[in-house]
């Protein structure tokens, strides 16, 4: 299988200062120099906690938000210095959904407004009764009724909304699709529907995924491949079944083990660390992880680690795999 | 408007006494000024020198009594209201338009050109509004069209900074970014897309601004500055009856056009704010 | 239900929470029974929309009334009948025997006082303590819950702390008084899920070491499974199912929660499809019919269709599901 989207050393940094003249009073590095590929219809689970620069990552990714250094590979093609026209067609193949389902469809217009906008905009239909018939079936492709299309958002649960979200990034037959955190916000017997509804159509439509999120438990039911990120770095990588089993770097680890089991009488000790995630503004030295890991040496103070590859489709960056 | 919240709308301004009656009394005053030839009892700008004439107290052929000129006050009143009602309106409208183009550019694109453009805000405001209308009501000596720009000019920069400050916030919102995702041009996404979350913050804001034209522009008119004879306003009317002698004499040739301008300001506050709580309570801080 | 655990500390039967709409009346609790035991957590496990919210701001009578309005037959605290209490009376047990903290810590935290005045506002007012005593006082709830150099973080302002240590300040304040009740509202759910774990930790001591009850309201099974001992899981306003925390996980007795544990991801299990729930909830306006979960359930019988079951008891448990009728056995 073919690469379909590359990146390569992705930078983003948000400088902070006010209005015209931006002095520097402090760089957040959300993204520090991030690298992976995804394959055609492969599901790269990006995991993280909150400030780890993942939903930054997806962004510039779609070109959202403009990179500060790097290169993002779409089918071999650097995308990230293509003016705004020549992005175009790219643009219709790589979309986005977002957490808030709310907020990320335009109060405004109907279902049916929403769904037809990109169609008519991208002139890719032109006659009414088209229209209406293509808008039908992204509909029934989500598994909304065709009656929904005069509706406006606030009359619909949040796993409609999402629903019609995802309809509309479909609706220019996109072959990537960014899915920031898409069930974080809704009920727990949604977010199963919702993510039976993602398979499904990755299947029926030949797509690819990044699949962000926090929440391991959800992610490994999707993914093929995840990386997981740490203050703007990539600290692991790998597939879904030897990360799972041999989670290699510790906040890997910590990762899993802070997540709640559903065994009640079984009340493990959870590798619970010290400490709060650092200053954004300010990360420490050396290996980012370092003030919070059980295992830090004199070495993580000073040399940030590299990805280094541990097993087959398995890298993390760890000093203490060279130990 | 969707129906749904449509109705909520209703309900909720109906709710609000003041504001369904300012806006029943709003109405009122249109209706009047629209038939006013049907309601007029004599001619407005006939002239009667006759010293039993001039200054006549409200009896019941003129209905309002007469002013320095023996002209009728009624009829003067309803034609007189065409006059400020439409440089409000005008007003409004050439406000509107040019503060809320200025106020999406600035807010959206950002950057640079949002502190250029608000830093041309900034030093419009600080130029004496009244002073400025002043001198270019004299210069340009302008019909009531003339008179809405030039009011219209003064008061642009309250709109676009309100605008700006919508636009700044709204285009973080997740619908934006999924509009440029799908590949949208900035001036659909401008349009389609955000504007209409501005309509409710716009229209009390446009409420608004009518009432403080039709008080400038009677301000301009009661200095002299404003709508030129034969043209008259209610403001107009008020300069006319400027000189303490007629205050003393003919208390009433100040006190209609007085009142009529205060209830019209008063109900037009009254429904912009009506208006904007029903919409949304939350724009309480902002719209004013 | 089989009280193995000693002394009740707070008995609610038959809560009524209403509001009054413009497109109706919504019944947010619809006839909820509840009872927490001393240093106990019980853990309320429920969605969007099914009154657990509701439950814990009528407990602590923060509905506001015009257009809420609460009822109950029985809301004791101690034996003591919370709905004829003075509000002056009320709002000396609040922060004093019964406490409540929330999911925004953000918003719940007067982000224009420092987190040292706030806490030293809250013990002055319940424990009757001079400032200095108070100050002393707040130094020491904050070290209680791990925060470190708690004598510099008295003069932070909410915003210059992180999530994590905002919920540890809002737990400081709802202990500094020792209250024999904790209702933590999604007190996780905004955290990450390392920080979750130590709050959890925390929970865990303060209710073992400062003998403090809490109930636990969340939508995270898993969470539940860790800490409480009793569940009550709530749907449409109603109680569905009651259970110690073994029960409810090794066996559960409603088609409802027997749904949501089989459509969580889990880190266990491998599976490809997930087991949904099809629909979702309902229209809180509109409720369906009998058993207000029979569109969704996957044995609905007649009956179910036509009148709500009361709750049945079973082997220990209780659950509100025509299923375990004993005539229809």
């Amino acid at each position: 299988m073919s690469s379909l989207l590359e990146v390569r050393n992705l930078k983003k940094y948000f400088f902070l200062g006010k209005g015209a003249g931006k002095e520097q009073n402090g760089v957040v590095r959300a993204v520090d120099g991030i690298s992976f590929t995804v394959k055609k219809c492969e599901t790269l689970g990006l995991v993280g906690e909150s400030g780890c620069g993942k939903s930054s990552a997806g962004r510039v990714i779609l070109r959202l938000l403009t990179a500060t250094a790097g290169e993002i590979l779409y089918e071999g093609q650097n995308i990230e210095q293509l003016s705004h026209r020549e992005l175009l067609p790219y643009r219709r193949k790589m979309q986005i959904i977002f957490q808030d389902q709310s907020g990320s469809l335009n109060p405004h217009l109907t279902i049916g407004n929403a769904l037809g906008e990109p169609l008519r905009v991208h002139r890719l239909i032109y006659r009414k009764e088209e229209l209406k018939a293509k808008v039908e079936h992204l509909l029934e492709l989500v598994g909304l009724s065709p009656d929904q299309m005069c509706r406006y958002p606030h009359e619909l649960s949040g796993g409609q909304r999402q629903r019609v979200a995802l309809a509309r990034a479909l609706a220019l037959n996109p072959q990537l699709i960014v899915c920031d955190e898409p069930v974080s916000a809704l009920d727990v017997s949604i977010q199963a529907q919702i993510i039976n509804l993602l398979k499904e159509l990755q299947q029926k439509c030949g797509l690819t995924y990044i699949f962000i999120a926090h929440d391991l438990r959800v992610v490994k039911h999707i993914s093929d491949r995840i990386a997981v990120m740490y203050l703007g770095k990539i600290v692991e990588l790998s597939s879904k079944e030897s990360l799972y089993a041999r989670a290699k770097h510790p906040y890997t680890q910590a990762l899993l083990a802070s997540i709640p089991r559903l065994t009640p009488s079984v009340r493990r000790q959870p590798l619970i660390f010290s400490g709060e995630p650092p200053n954004p503004l300010n990360p420490p030295a050396g290996c980012h992880f370092h003030t919070r890991c059980p295992y830090a040496f004199a070495r993580c103070a000073w040399e940030e680690p590299l990805l280094q590859a541990v097993d087959f489709d398995h890298s993390a960056a760890c000093h203490l795999l060279d130990r | 408007m969707k129906s749904g919240l449509l109705n909520d709308f209703m309900r909720a301004f109906q709710k609000n006494r003041q504001a369904t009656f300012a806006a029943a009394i709003l109405l009122g005053i249109i209706f009047f000024a629209i038939f006013a030839p049907v309601f007029a009892t004599h001619n407005p700008t006939y002239i009667r020198l006759a010293q039993e004439q001039i200054q006549l107290p409200p009896t019941a052929l003129h209905l309002l009594g007469t002013d320095n000129l023996g002209r009728d006050i009624w009829s003067r009143m309803l034609f007189g209201a065409r006059i400020s009602l439409l440089v409000g309106f005008l007003t409004m409208l050439i406000t509107i338009i040019f503060g809320v183009a200025y106020g999406a550019v600035s807010g959206y694109y950002g950057g640079k050109l949002d502190f250029m453009m608000m830093r041309f805000v900034d030093i419009s405001l600080s130029l004496p509004t009244i002073f400025l209308v002043i001198i270019l009501a004299s210069f340009f000596k302008p019909d009531f069209f003339g008179i809405a720009v030039i009011i219209g000019l003064t008061s642009w920069m309250r709109t676009a900074r309100l605008v700006r400050g919508q636009f700044l916030s709204l285009k973080e919102e997740e619908f934006v970014t999924a509009a440029r995702a799908l590949g949208y041009s900035d001036c659909r996404i401008i349009f389609v897309h955000i504007l209409p979350n501005v309509r409710a913050l716009i229209i009390v804001n446009a409420t608004l601004l009518v009432a403080q034209a039709v008080l400038l522009e009677s301000a301009l008119s009661f200095l002299g500055f404003g709508v030129q004879p034969p043209q008259f306003s209610w403001g107009s009317m008020l300069s006319a009856s400027q000189q303490i002698i007629f205050l003393e004499e003919a208390p009433w040739t100040a006190f209609f056009p007085g009142l009529a301008i205060f209830i019209t300001v008063l109900c037009l506050n009254f429904f912009g704010e009506g208006l904007r709580d029903a919409w949304d309570p939350k724009l309480k801080n902002i719209a004013s | 239900m089989v009280n193995t655990l000693p002394d009740i500390l707070l008995e609610l039967k038959n809560l009524r929470t209403k509001f009054k709409t413009f497109d109706g009346e919504v019944r947010a609790a619809d006839g909820i029974d509840l009872t927490v035991h001393k240093k106990e957590v019980l853990g309320i496990l429920g969605e969007s929309g099914c009154g657990k919210s509701v439950t814990a701001l009528s407990i602590m009578r923060l509905i506001p009334s015009p257009p809420g309005e609460v009822h109950a037959d029985k809301m004791e605290l101690n034996g003591v009948e919370l709905q004829s209490l003075t509000e002056k009376q009320m709002s000396k047990v609040r922060g004093n025997e019964i406490s409540m903290i929330f999911q925004e810590s953000f918003s719940a935290l007067n982000p224009t006082f420092t987190i040292g005045e706030q806490l030293i506002d809250v013990l002055m007012l319940h424990q009757r303590l001079d400032r200095g005593a108070a100050f002393h006082k707040a130094i020491e709830a904050l070290s209680l819950v791990q925060i470190p150099a708690a004598a510099k973080r008295l003069s932070d302002y909410p915003h210059q702390l992180s999530g994590g240590m905002r919920q540890r300040v809002m737990l400081a304040m709802a202990c500094a008084c020792t209250p024999s009740l904790l209702l933590a509202d999604e007190p996780t759910t905004a955290l990450d899920v390392t920080i979750q774990a130590q709050i959890l930790e925390l929970l865990r001591w303060l209710q073992s070491e400062k003998k403090i009850a809490i109930m636990l309201i969340t939508h995270d099974l898993a969470l539940m499974a860790e800490i409480a001992q009793r569940v009550a899981v709530l749907y449409a306003g109603v109680v569905v199912e009651n259970a110690s925390v073994q029960n409810l996980f090794t066996k559960p007795l409603h088609p409802y929660t027997q749904g949501l544990l089989a459509s969580l991801p889990l880190l266990e299990a491998e599976c490809e499809r997930l087991k949904v729930i099809p629909g979702g909830v309902p229209n809180m306006l509109s409720l369906p019919d009998g058993c207000r979960f029979h569109p969704r359930c996957p044995h609905c019988w007649q009956i179910c269709r036509q009148e709500e079951p009361p709750l049945f008891p079973q082997n220990g448990s209780e659950v509100r599901c025509w299923l375990f009728a004993r005539e229809m056995k």
